[in-house]
């Protein structure tokens, strides 16, 4: 679905990604770990157009889109949710939701689509008119979530979304992902610090160093001396 | 007497009004930190008054001198969107100053410090507003209509996507909206109701002068949207008519006038204070002050 093929990146003058091979494919969850300032976020960014990108390409379902802007990559089916649980703080949660399908022009598909959305976040549909500000870390994550799958996408980027949830919250959210994935039909690209429950969760699994890939796995990969030096304190 | 006192005082509230909610639009709805807003109030006076002065009808030139504040706004836009916070408040405060010193120095077009005098009362389908009166009406019916229309903008998709980027400009970027069209419109509104803001003015004195368009027009305009409230349109109707109305009361006090302009301005400060102090989201304001 998703090639990412000898990807040099950065910002500006300053690059950060060096030569990167990334692929997923359809309905799989892929996750990228590795320490901080490795690039995970990077990725996610030039894949979304955030970068200045000075080698390789990128291809979605057999076309390129290295070149495409931020709407053009919408429109194809790629959804981006930044890190942060981006909400827009003083809009109600309808209004939140409206902004992420404001695209979909028929009344009757938009709200299809959003009584679905509430049989995938049921607390997200009582709490209807209540700021986005007021609601739990955990849900402000599912509202962001959310408001990317309005634009019913197939392909979902996402950048450390158990950033700063409990851990009972962070294992939640990766049930989730996983029941979105195989109900929605969608793939998921996900950036992690967590890299065990990553690891666990995700189909398959790169682990990034300095701007490169250093190995690329599925579940296995978790027996990997080095992934349990670096990451799992070695005694896992 | 008292009635003229009345209508004088009620056309000034209609014109602060205007100016009030639009500027609101771009600080409390769209979160540019806009202090060019008197720039564009006098852009709008100064184009009127010139374009009837040379023969244009009134309307024309009250239209004109929205557009051309419209697209001053726009411009000031385009020159700063680069710009964040207290970087965006400095430039548009430059632009504030950079028009000012036009006003001040373009003698052949402006007359510089001497204003001009002698403007014309506006002339509507043959008739002319001669007395107070009827155009307190117009002022009415023009607030009116600019309330109305920056009720719906605020309150339509496009002032929900102004909130959005407000609260979070990447977030909305990445739901691929474009955060710089949004806001270039928001100025241009706000640019719009400021230039007609500037005409009514300039008609109903008949004098102008770069002083009207001043810092200090310009902090009263900022108490004014920070004593309503950002983002309220209830708020920037209602703080008008605090904040004219009350030092207004001063009038009637017998003091030497020496000490009654310095009292008018401490009565703004303790205004703002309180308003800080107590109820730093101001009368209705739905968000704070960053």
């Amino acid at each position: 679905m998703l090639t990412i093929q000898n990807l040099s990146a950065g910002y500006g003058e300053l690059e950060i990604l060096h030569n990167v091979n990334v692929k997923v494919n359809d309905d799989e969850i892929v996750a990228l770990i590795g320490p901080n300032g490795a690039g995970k976020s990077t990725i996610l960014k030039s894949i979304f157009a955030l970068t200045t990108i000075t080698h390789g390409t990128i291809t979605f379902n057999a076309e390129e889109i290295t070149q495409c802007k931020t709407h053009q990559l919408l429109e194809r089916g790629i959804s981006y949710v930044p890190q942060g649980r981006i909400n827009f703080g003083d809009l109600t949660i309808s209004e939140n939701l409206a902004i992420g399908g404001k695209d979909i022009v028929e009344k009757q598909e938009y709200s299809e689509r959003l009584a679905h959305i509430f049989t995938l976040f049921p607390v997200l549909k009582t709490k209807l008119s209540h700021t986005a500000f007021s609601l739990s870390g955990g849900e402000q994550q599912m509202l962001a979530l959310a408001r990317a799958l309005m634009q019913k996408p197939k392909l979902l980027l996402l950048d450390e979304p158990t950033l700063g949830l409990s851990p009972k919250l962070q294992k939640e959210l990766f049930t989730l992902l996983q029941h979105i994935r195989n109900l929605e039909h969608v793939s998921i690209l996900i950036v992690e610090q967590n890299a065990k429950k990553a690891i666990e969760s995700a189909d398959r699994t790169y682990l990034l160093e300095n701007g490169s890939i250093i190995m690329e796995g599925g579940k296995e990969i978790i027996e990997n001396p080095k992934i349990q030096q670096v990451y799992l304190g070695g005694s896992y | 007497m008292i009635q003229t006192y009345l209508i004088h005082l009620f056309i000034l509230i209609g014109i602060y009004i205007i100016l009030t909610l639009s500027l609101n639009l771009t600080i409390g709805y769209s979160g540019l930190l806009n202090l060019g807003h008197v720039a564009l109030f006098g852009i709008g006076a100064y184009t009127s008054t010139l374009l009837v002065m040379n023969g244009l009808p009134f309307l024309l030139s009250f239209l004109t001198a929205g557009i051309l504040a419209a697209i001053s706004g726009a411009l000031l836009y385009g020159l700063t969107r680069k710009l964040k916070g207290d970087y965006l408040a400095l430039a548009t405060l430059g632009f504030s100053f950079v028009i000012y010193s036009i006003m001040l120095n373009w003698i052949d077009l402006t007359r510089g410090p001497l204003g001009i005098p002698g403007i014309p009362k506006p002339l509507i389908f043959g008739l002319t507003i001669q007395s107070t009166g009827v155009y307190l009406f117009f002022t009415f019916i023009i607030t009116l209509i600019s309330i109305g229309i920056l009720t719906l903008i605020t309150r339509s998709t496009f002032g929900r996507l102004l909130q959005a980027a407000r609260d979070d400009e990447i977030g909305l970027r990445v739901l691929g909206k474009n955060t710089y069209a949004l806001r270039y419109k928001s100025m241009a509104i706000a640019g719009f109701f400021a230039g007609i803001a500037g005409s009514i003015y300039a008609h109903y004195i008949s004098y102008i002068d770069p002083s009207s368009f001043s810092l200090t027009n310009l902090i009263f305009l900022l108490t004014a949207v920070i004593v309503g409230g950002l983002a309220s349109v209830r708020g920037s109707i209602i703080a008008p008519f605090i904040l004219i109305l009350i030092p207004e009361a001063l009038r009637f006090i017998d003091m030497p006038s020496s000490i009654l302009g310095p009292l008018r301005q401490i009565i703004y400060c303790l205004i703002l204070l309180v308003i800080l102090l107590y109820r730093p989201r101001g009368i209705c304001g739905r968000i704070d002050l960053q």
